[in-house]
């Protein structure tokens, strides 16, 4: 399926990183190819947050290194980690909430600069994905509902056009239907435009029966790396976050 | 009524330059959430950049009005925009991370060296100009003989503060870069995620924000034709007390608040007593934040998220 002799898009070595004296990351290795869906599973505060703002620098990474496309970009100032359009649906979805659903929109169109038409096109596309935000877009951000809100910081995230697109938990407190639409919508883009993807879920199920392959993160380590269908087999897999034991 | 027409017109315009001071105060609260108190001093070194390229205008023997006053308000503008941004760079970056008191220590300490600057620089003697725009209109001249007058300089001050106030507007609605300050406002993290070069954006809101109040030195000065290396204390002071009232963040907020102050200020000294002025516009602050906490216009802490 996925030729692993390709560069990766992504690749972590060895990466360490804390808030203060709590260390958050303790030394992970992870790479994802291009054209394909990463699912990174784990419990509450195992490092999978800290994961991907480390890629853009917040916080600094301690040690180790991230490789962008083969570019170190262990030191690049956040802003220029963005324009090299790698794009996140971060944690909270931190949409803007006094900015109308069309500025939250442009601002990530902003984050690469990008052609009045392309930015059509952009705008095009998301809309096709959630329909809900057309409907919405004069509106104040802060107004909107949770799965809007979600649906916003994703389209957010695809109007700079990424290479790499990093979920943090796009399916947090939305119904199940809601939910479903926008792994399907991911599963689109990665399908039909080939976006590569990194996804963080709670809900392992799903996000390992979406992904190519997965990582399993401990405590700040990577402790299991395999293709979904593995993961979803494997016994401790499905005692821990499968069966109900996920708050256990 | 007459009289009080008269007054309501001298308000408008001293409320006009409090407001201009006050978008400075409102803006870098709005993105940086830190009162900048050495504000007060920029709009005084930008009286005095305005009364510096006067004369030198002047001496060089130009004397068409409208083009001196133009190039006067550009350079004005772009040599105090040029002090706010180093401001910034100097005393408030290096702290941005570190405790909350840190730069409005700084701040105030960077107030004092300003103040003090001035004065070394161009001494502690009030510095008069003779009247640079002359003449005015007659509005209204009442049986008992007393006149409404709208002076030239007045009408040019509130003009010059409705263009700017538009064109900042503007800028702030509908740029990129207004965008950009509305992001790192509402979330710097996120800001940069997206690309927004956080520490650019909060030197530009320093420097239009010391632009604006290089434009209210310069109405200062052709209003009251002197500029003294004190005044920034006080003016200071009212447009961060007009910022408050109209509520600490919102842009027409702080235009209103100038505005009411500068009414208040006029109004009071008009028909009760100049000595009690600014306890009349302070004790309508603490009675406005006594109900409305948050001033006039400004939002509630409390957002749905």
């Amino acid at each position: 399926m996925i030729a692993s002799s390709a560069t990766p898009l992504l690749e972590i070595r060895a990466l360490r990183a804390a808030y203060g004296k709590i260390e958050a990351l303790k030394g992970v290795d992870l790479a994802i190819n291009p054209g394909e869906i990463v699912a990174l599973i784990g419990a509450n505060g195992a490092g999978k947050s800290t994961l991907m703002m480390t890629v853009f620098g917040r916080p600094r990474a301690r040690s180790g290194q991230i490789l962008f496309d083969g570019n170190d970009i262990t030191d690049v100032p956040t802003h220029e980690i963005a324009r090299m359009r790698i794009a996140q649906s971060p944690e909270g979805r931190r949409i803007f909430p006094r900015m109308s659903v069309a500025e939250n929109l442009q601002m990530g169109a902003d984050a690469t600069d990008c052609s009045e038409a392309e930015r059509a096109a952009g705008m095009e596309r998301v809309l096709t994905l959630f329909p809900r935000l057309k409907e919405r877009m004069m509106q104040r951000g802060g107004t909107l509902s949770g799965g809007e809100q979600q649906m916003l910081a994703i389209g957010r995230a695809l109007m700079s056009r990424p290479r790499l697109l990093m979920l943090d938990e796009p399916s947090l407190g939305l119904a199940p239907l809601i939910a479903r639409q926008i792994f399907d919508a991911i599963r689109t883009l990665n399908r039909q435009d080939g976006l590569t993807v990194l996804i963080v879920e709670q809900n392992a199920n799903h996000a390992l029966r979406l992904a190519h392959r997965g990582y399993v993160m401990v405590n700040g380590l990577i402790t299991l790396e395999g293709t979904g269908a593995e993961l979803l087999q494997r016994p401790e897999i499905r005692a821990a976050y499968l069966e109900g034991g996920r708050h256990a | 009524m007459d009289y009080f027409a008269q007054q309501l017109i001298n308000g408008l315009v001293l409320g006009s330059i409090y407001g201009l001071i006050a978008i400075g105060y409102t803006m870098v609260y709005g993105i940086v959430g830190m009162i900048n108190f050495a504000h007060g001093d920029i709009f005084m070194i930008g009286g005095f950049i305005a009364l510096i390229s006067f004369l030198i205008l002047v001496s060089f023997g130009l004397t068409f009005v409208p083009v001196i006053l133009l190039i006067v308000l550009l350079v004005a503008m772009l040599i105090t925009a040029l002090y706010g941004w180093t401001v910034e760079r100097i005393a408030y970056r290096p702290l941005r991370h570190s405790f909350r008191l840190a730069p409005m220590l700084s701040a105030i300490g960077m107030s004092f060296v300003l103040t003090n600057y001035s004065q070394i620089a161009q001494g502690a003697r009030v510095k008069p100009v003779p009247p640079i725009i002359t003449g005015g209109y007659t509005l209204h001249e009442g049986v008992d003989g007393f006149v409404v007058r709208l002076s030239n300089v007045q009408i040019i001050v509130v003009i010059t503060t409705i263009v700017l106030l538009a064109l900042f507007t503007w800028l702030v609605a509908r740029t990129r870069l207004g965008r950009d300050m509305r992001a790192c406002e509402q979330d710097q993290t996120m800001a940069s995620l997206l690309g927004v070069d956080v520490d650019r954006t909060i030197s530009m809101t320093f420097v239009i924000g010391a632009a604006l109040a290089a434009v209210a030195g310069m109405m200062y000065l052709l209003y009251y034709g002197q500029v003294d290396f004190f005044m920034g204390f006080v003016a200071g002071i009212k447009a961060f007390t007009a910022a408050v009232l109209g509520g600490i963040g919102s842009l027409p907020g702080a235009m209103l608040g100038g505005l009411l102050i500068g009414l208040i200020e006029t109004l009071w000294s008009a028909y009760f007593s100049v000595e009690y002025k600014d306890v009349a516009a302070f004790s309508i602050l603490i009675v406005v934040l006594i109900f409305m906490p948050t001033g006039l216009l400004g939002r509630p802490e409390v957002e749905k998220v």
